[in-house]
């Protein structure tokens, strides 16, 4: 009778936690705050990277520039590049932002961000 | 009796089940966002942003995109917002530049015509290869991998590219430098603000001009920046400091203005004998 009690008060912990689990990550996720640059939509990252882009032209900030860049790519900034350069390509920037963009990874590239 | 009511332990083996996986899904380990929009940033993430877009509004002088870009953080009170900002990143080790271009869009809220002249952009061209392609093709990062293998390129001659200018004004950057006009005003009518320094920096019209940069002496040695544009309600070439009493400063607006020294806060004598700190007003105009 104990042994009895015993498992259905394990499973009684189990069910209401997977309750809570569902209920909490699947139906009522609390509302996204504090997130980061990493997580943006694809779209803000792009223009996060045209950003990088325009603040920092010169060849001397491109130090910076990757720094900046890692906050949405740690490990490879010349990949959120990339991404950036085809979501801005796909969405139809202008020529002159793509041009913008594509030197920033030739910048980052040659500085050896990757 | 006994067959009426569950067995306790079941319900109580419930709730704490719940309570734990509460604690799990929205504490320990709560849903991972992804696809976010800027107004999710949280607080250091946002003053990345903000600053990124400070310092790219000075290369782009493209006032609609930095307010567009601005408008994603979702920010009920922008203005102050940004010259909080810009005052925070003056007073400590912040990017000069981005200081200055937040400074300067927080200036646009007072005048929304201004225009300012973009930074001179020095650098190489790795794109020059690149003229004949078609960046709007799907395919077009293709062939930029192939023009990157040699790092040292012959035709790498760094150049300088001018971009257009606006003739607009008034000219926040460089121009004549600024004069001290008269000399500094003893303020005691200081009402709710004491100790200030009040420094207005007008153009050669006489319009005030936001984002000029402000080098003052700190009592410990060495010197701190701030700028105006900060307090649009007030003029936008309006900027103020908190002078320490008995304590001398020097100030310098601009680039390439005069040192002004011996600056200090005027002891002031009220009606029934007391004695306060004043405010020093300081107004500065191009020549």
């Amino acid at each position: 009778m104990k042994r009895k009690r015993l498992i259905g008060f394990i499973l009684a912990i189990l069910l209401g936690l997977a309750a809570a689990l569902v209920y909490g990550w699947g139906f009522s996720p609390a509302e996204p705050r504090n997130t980061s640059l990493a997580s943006l939509r694809k779209d803000y990252q792009a223009d996060y990277v045209l950003m990088v882009a325009e603040a920092y032209p010169n060849v001397e900030d491109t130090g910076k520039a990757i720094d900046l860049l890692k906050q949405l790519n740690s490990q490879d900034p010349v990949k959120a590049v990339d991404q950036a350069l085809l979501t801005a390509q796909s969405l139809g920037y202008s020529e002159s932002d793509l041009r913008t963009i594509v030197n920033l990874e030739l910048r980052v590239k040659q500085f050896g961000g990757e | 009796m006994h067959d009426k009511y569950p067995p306790l332990y079941l319900i109580t083996g419930i709730v704490i089940g719940i309570l734990i996986g509460c604690l799990i899904a929205f504490v320990l380990l709560p849903v991972q966002f992804k696809d976010t929009s800027p107004a999710t940033l949280s607080q250091e993430q946002a003053m990345i942003y903000r600053s990124l877009i400070g310092r790219a509004y000075l290369y782009e002088a493209d006032s609609g995109r930095a307010f567009s870009r601005l408008a994603l953080l979702n920010e009920p009170d922008l203005q102050s917002v940004i010259a909080a900002q810009s005052q925070e990143m003056a007073a400590g080790s912040g990017d000069e530049q981005s200081t200055r271009g937040l400074s300067l869009l927080a200036g646009v809220f007072a005048n929304p015509n201004q225009v300012i002249t973009p930074l001179v952009q020095v650098s190489e061209d790795p794109t020059q290869t690149l003229e004949n392609n078609d960046l709007s093709s799907p395919t077009a990062t293709m062939p930029m991998d192939a023009t990157i293998t040699p790092v040292e390129q012959p035709t790498n001659t760094p150049f300088a590219t001018f971009t257009p200018r606006p003739s607009a004004t008034p000219k926040p950057t460089q121009g004549a430098p600024y004069t001290l006009v008269g000399d500094p005003k003893e303020d005691c009518d200081v009402g709710s603000v004491s100790s200030q320094l009040m420094v207005y920096v007008y153009d050669a019209d006489g319009n005030g001009v936001p984002g000029v940069k402000i080098e003052i002496s700190v009592p410990n040695g060495g010197s701190m920046n701030f700028f105006t544009g900060l307090y649009p309600e007030i003029n936008n070439g309006y900027a103020d400091f908190t002078m320490t009493p008995d304590t001398v400063y020097s100030v310098r607006v601009g680039i390439g203005g005069d040192i002004i020294n011996g600056l200090s806060l005027p002891q002031c004598s009220a009606s029934d004998g007391t004695d306060y700190a004043g405010n020093l007003v300081l107004t500065f105009k191009q020549e």
